[in-house]
């Protein structure tokens, strides 16, 4: 065994060490690389490093290149029948042989694509390579990639050794895909790596039964049945990504279509239609196009007014508790973000770190973290900082500003002159939130910022000095969902009140908006009552469309189930997910669970009268039925292309079809005849020719 | 002693796709003796022997080896068959002593006397690339690499396919060698019937899927006969006696070979009324020919070209 | 004893009476002395590189022959002379020999004499000089 791991890494190192040079040249580069012309060192670093698309571009493909050509250059050399037989005969069991090769790829692969990640990720953490501070969770994407990676290679290996016809062989590689595609989708990364270890498993155990037996399930244990029946599914569900995103590829692109309400640079409000995230039609409160040239819909978003929302709800009282910040694992914003850089008197960059809730400073001509702002202030770097508190919120102003929030508290961070100081509330505790306001005028850009009081909001700018405090005029205990505007007079504001989240969507859809444009004093000027747009959804490609309808009754159920689970079991990310299917989207969901079931159907009785086609037996008939059934269409693409065919032949008892593989005719239960003597045969028995002594 | 046979084969039935290529096939190769097996390419050996050693699964019937179900030989029992492929393939990348090295590792009954020996017989040196070797020095690599686990059963897939003489030799040397220990079996694929006729205890020829002959090459040659009928006129036509095999007719003569010749056979072909009927001694290969080659009446090949009398 | 014994695999004569035949000639040459010891069957078989059941059934063959002798453990000896096969037999050997002699003598137009004279010196080579059998 350790003889066989030895050849195994000594056949094979060598394009490991060439696919370690390559991947790490790649993803040094990919990591270096520059967007739009531009030094990514110097100007709009996003400090993204490690998750950056072009260095995931690399460790997404890459090791799933990588995986594929270890473990076919494993094999396929090999696989020449007497070359092959050569191997497998040896006194050790088959299993042992797969072991070896299995051992000896894991460790090639973690050589040819481990290797180089390991290298980029000590080449980001050691300061002055990057300009960026390095997190170690953002290794998470990377280390996704390289134990999804895992999933080709043992891919690799199962093509590699399982017979059959080359759309079944095709299979473990789409079943790989498969998880690569879940991987990029899904948020947690835990589970993203507990998917690919598994199907990487999964694949490992249906390679190692398809060395017993290249063609036939018949000679592999259970255990390497069932993997490959897993394989056999996943790969369905993976040809369905790969058909999904030709169909999206193809220009057979997802119609958009939405409407929303914003509001112009005069405070009036617009009725904006969407196709495509093009404008298609602007319209007034009374639906009636504006006069005035500037609001055509080719131009009117150079005319709205830049506003967020500053809270979601006010009041804590409805048991809505704020969501805490869901991004997935690739994306860069779950672990940290930039702030605009700072260039006067000199050039430093600063990032916010999600997770410890601090700031770091940067000299990008230095790459190295020169200070850092915790909830006790500036700090020089290397000492352990307190991070600001879970509930904070921040902002930036004109660069050199700051505002951090805490329900009870606002604080305001001069990067320039290094000060931290608190400022005094306008307006009792709490704090419902915080949101920016901008518009573009003559002299430059204005930039106020929104504290949400519980009965006012308090306009700042870039200054800290208070603009205006405005009361509210609208039940905002149920149109908590506030935003503000900033007119270009910069004495006018637009105040939008929105219904809060804690409503029921079912309800909430019913409610109107509210825009109220206020003085400085928060006297009312003017008000609008906003319908609620019809949600469009997106109108479905024919591929996505079958791709969700064509899932099997398995996958829906089982989901459903498994969000329920969750739900039971406290998780509140699947109790909102199961919510918002079975409330929201109800429709569709139900929409869906028909289609599927009456598919599962139609390929079940398909599969039924196919099998008994195909001469299986009566058991295996109704056993692929009821699988189908379960299954949907993947089970149906697992039976038309694992499912066992009989070969039959003409019975020369009864003349019709027989197993050959069978002693006795299933119609007439006759054995076969005995093989015809012409008389030239030549047999003489009494063998065992006595044997020779001396 | 171990009476039961070293090889049992039962009913062997193989399919690839819906050609048959092996059908009913029954054979049981008693331990301590000379196999030689025998036909034309396409007949089912190599399949037999792979589908013997497990690397493929019999469509029908069951084959056995020291008692074990073919397809669930467990190491031990594999450890004490020696199998030679075709093709003779080494890992190039090895030398002749890693070669050996590598494949002691998986045996527990290593003999590294036996292995030098063979190197040394084919006039290998432990520090050749097995990847510079010629077609012979590999074969005798491969040889020795089967032979030092000291296996009870050797099967060899035509392991003369592509050696000079000289290599040939000392490969049938080696099998001899085998044997000097008792209740070594070997079982060999050739198309040297020379070869066969050596070493050979026995001769199995497969033909149309099945067993044809399963004799000693002695029995084999003596059931064949090639009778030559001398006419005064033109040869009648050939009786469709039982067990002809081939005619060719001349002018004044007729010429048959002919497999298990009974007396009552003999007085059909007197019945002709012959000047003389003398049956002749066959080599090996002619018999051989006649017995699995084309059945009936042989004409000449220029006689066929020019459309037939 | 000398093992120069050919074997030709391809003739039309089985391997084994190949053997016969040379040991008798060997014999009857006296390049092999009555009482004197052959080769071990796995010796000879592995010497000529053949199958050593071929050697054992050609020296069972000649023990039946009388021409050998079995002796038991210890191996297989040239025989004293003796008669095992019936005048009519000896008769029968040597006339399927005499006549191939004088065909080949007739068809290469050798007159009796020089074909007796032939005989008869041969006779006398293999009485007094062994060797050159």
């Amino acid at each position: 065994m350790r003889a066989l791991v030895w050849k195994e890494l000594r056949e094979n190192i060598l394009w490991a060490v060439l696919a370690m040079l390559a991947l790490g040249a790649a993803q040094l580069y990919a990591i270096h690389h520059s967007q739009n012309g531009m030094d990514v060192d110097t100007y709009f670093n996003d400090g993204i490093t490690l998750c950056k698309k072009q260095f995931l571009l690399v460790t997404t493909f890459g090791n799933a290149v990588v995986g594929l050509g270890l473990g076919f250059l494993q094999v396929l050399p090999e696989l020449k029948r007497d070359r092959w037989a050569a191997l497998l005969h040896r006194p050790l069991p088959r299993g042992r042989i797969y072991l070896g090769k299995a051992l000896a790829g894991v460790l090639l692969y973690l050589v040819g694509a481990g290797v180089p990640f390991l290298f980029v990720v000590w080449h980001v953490a050691t300061p002055g390579n990057v300009n960026a501070p390095f997190i170690p969770a953002m290794t998470q994407p990377g280390l996704a990639d390289l134990l999804v990676g895992f999933c080709y290679y043992f891919a690799a290996l199962t093509i590699a050794l399982q017979g059959g016809s080359l759309l079944l062989r095709a299979l473990p590689f789409f079943a790989a895909f498969h998880v690569s595609v879940f991987a990029l989708h899904e948020g947690l990364f835990r589970v993203a790596v507990e998917a690919g270890l598994t199907m990487a498993l999964v694949l490992g155990v249906a390679g190692w039964g398809a060395i017993h037996a290249r063609d036939t399930l018949r000679g592999r244990s259970w255990a390497g049945r069932i993997a490959f029946l897993v394989v056999v599914f996943y790969g369905a569900c993976g040809a369905g990504d790969l058909l999904k995103m030709i169909g999206v590829m193809a220009g057979n692109k997802t119609e958009s279509q939405y409407g929303n309400w914003e509001v112009l640079a005069d405070g009036v409000p617009v009725r904006l239609e969407y196709k495509n995230s093009i404008v298609v039609s602007a319209l007034d409160v009374d639906g009636k196009p504006f006069a005035d040239p500037k609001y055509r819909p080719d131009r009117v978003r150079s005319y709205t007014l830049g506003m967020n929302t500053a809270t979601s709800y006010i009041g804590d009282s409805h048991g809505w508790k704020r969501q805490s910040y869901n991004t997935a694992y690739r994306q860069y914003y779950k672990y940290l973000y930039a702030l605009q850089a700072y260039i006067y008197p000199r050039y430093e960059q600063w990032f916010y770190l999600r997770d410890d809730r601090r700031f770091v400073g940067f000299l990008p001509q230095k790459k190295q973290e020169f200070a850092q702002l915790g909830v006790e202030g500036f700090a020089p770097p290397g000492r352990p900082v307190q991070g600001f508190a879970r509930d904070s919120d921040n902002s930036q102003s004109g660069g050199d500003t700051l505002f951090v929030t805490t329900p009870q508290s606002l604080h305001v961070a001069r990067f320039s002159r290094q000060q931290f100081i608190s400022l005094d509330l306008p307006a009792p505790a709490p704090i419902y939130g915080m949101c920016h306001a901008w518009a573009n005028v003559a002299s430059g850009s204005v930039d106020f910022k929104g504290i949400a009081f519980g009965t006012a909001m308090t306009v700042y700018d870039a200054n800290t000095h208070v603009v205006a405090t405005l009361p509210y005029h609208h039940d905002v205990d149920r149109w908590g969902s506030i935003g503000l505007g900033v007119l270009k007079s910069m004495d006018r504001f637009v105040l939008r009140y929105d219904p809060s989240n804690w409503i029921d969507w079912n309800t909430r859809k019913n409610m109107p908006s509210y825009v109220d444009v206020v003085d400085a004093t928060g006297q009312v000027l003017a008000s609008y009552t906003l319908a609620r747009m019809p949600s469009h959804g997106d109108a479905s490609t024919w591929s996505s469309y079958l791709a969700a309808r064509a899932q099997s009754p398995a996958f829906f159920f089982g989901d459903l189930l498994y969000r329920r689970i969750g739900a039971a079991f406290g998780s509140e990310r699947l109790r909102n997910d199961l919510k918002e299917r079975l409330g929201r989207d109800f429709p569709t969901t139900k929409r869906v669970c028909i289609t599927v079931l009456l598919l599962a159907l139609a390929l079940s009785v398909v599969t039924f009268f196919w099998a008994r086609r195909a001469q299986l037996s009566d058991r295996r008939q109704w056993a692929w039925a009821a699988s189908v059934l379960v299954l949907g269409l993947p089970g149906f693409v697992m039976f038309w292309l694992a499912g066992e065919r009989p070969r039959t032949v003409s019975c020369p008892a009864c003349r019709r079809p027989r197993h050959i593989a069978e002693e006795n005719c299933a119609h007439c239960g006759v054995a076969w005849p005995p093989p015809a003597a012409d008389g030239t045969e030549i047999i003489e028995s009494a063998p065992a020719p006595s044997p020779v002594t001396a | 002693m171990n009476t039961a046979p070293v090889i049992e084969i039962d009913r062997l039935t193989k399919f690839y796709g819906t050609r048959e290529i092996v059908r009913d096939l029954c054979l049981n190769v008693p331990a301590g003796s000379i196999y030689g097996f025998l036909g034309r390419n396409g007949m089912g050996k190599t399949t037999t022997i792979r589908i013997l050693l497990g690397m493929e699964e019999p469509t029908r019937g069951r084959t056995r080896v020291f008692g074990e179900d073919s397809s669930r030989l467990s190491p031990e029992t594999r450890a004490r068959i020696g199998y030679l492929p075709e093709g003779h393939h080494v890992y190039g990348w090895m030398t002749v002593r890693e070669c050996g090295k590598f494949q002691a590792s998986f045996f527990p009954k290593w003999n590294q006397d036996v292995f030098e020996a063979v190197i040394t017989h084919f006039r290998l040196t432990p520090k050749m690339k097995a990847g510079h070797l010629s077609r012979g020095q590999r074969a005798g690599l491969c040889l020795a690499l089967t032979l030092a686990p000291e296996p009870e059963l050797l099967v060899l897939d035509d392991p003369a396919l592509g050696l000079d003489p000289v290599a040939r030799r000392s490969l049938l040397q080696s099998m001899l060698y085998v044997t000097r220990q008792p209740h070594r079996t070997i079982l060999f694929s050739s198309h040297l019937l020379s070869d066969e006729e050596r070493v050979a205890d026995r001769i199995v020829v497969l033909d149309g899927g099945g067993v044809r002959a399963d004799c000693t090459v002695e029995t084999f040659r003596q059931r064949l006969r090639h009778y030559v009928l001398k006419f005064r006129d033109t040869p009648p036509a050939p009786p469709p006696v039982p067990g002809l095999l081939e005619s060719f007719r001349t002018d004044r003569e007729l010429l048959m070979t002919l497999v298990n010749v009974t007396p009552e056979v003999e007085a059909q072909l007197a019945a002709l009324q012959p000047e003389s009927m003398e049956p002749m001694d066959m080599t090996l290969e002619d018999a051989f020919v006649s017995y699995v080659g084309e059945r009936g009446e042989k004409t000449f090949f220029t006689h066929q070209r020019n459309g037939h009398q | 004893m000398p093992l120069g014994f050919i074997i030709s695999p391809a003739s039309d004569v089985p391997i084994f009476r190949q053997l016969m035949h040379q040991i008798q000639r060997s014999v009857a040459g006296r390049s092999v002395q009555v009482g004197e010891q052959l080769p071990a069957v796995r010796t000879l078989a592995e010497a000529l590189v053949i199958n050593p059941n071929t050697v054992a059934r050609a020296y069972q063959e000649l023990i039946r022959e009388g021409l050998l002798e079995s002796r038991s453990g210890r191996g297989v000896f040239v025989a004293e002379r003796r008669q095992v096969f019936s005048e009519a037999e000896q008769e029968r050997r040597l006339r399927h020999l005499a006549e191939q002699l004088c065909h080949e003598a007739a068809l290469l137009g050798t007159p009796w004499k020089e074909v007796s004279a032939l005989l008869e010196k041969t006779w006398k080579q293999l009485q007094s000089n062994p060797a050159t059998a």
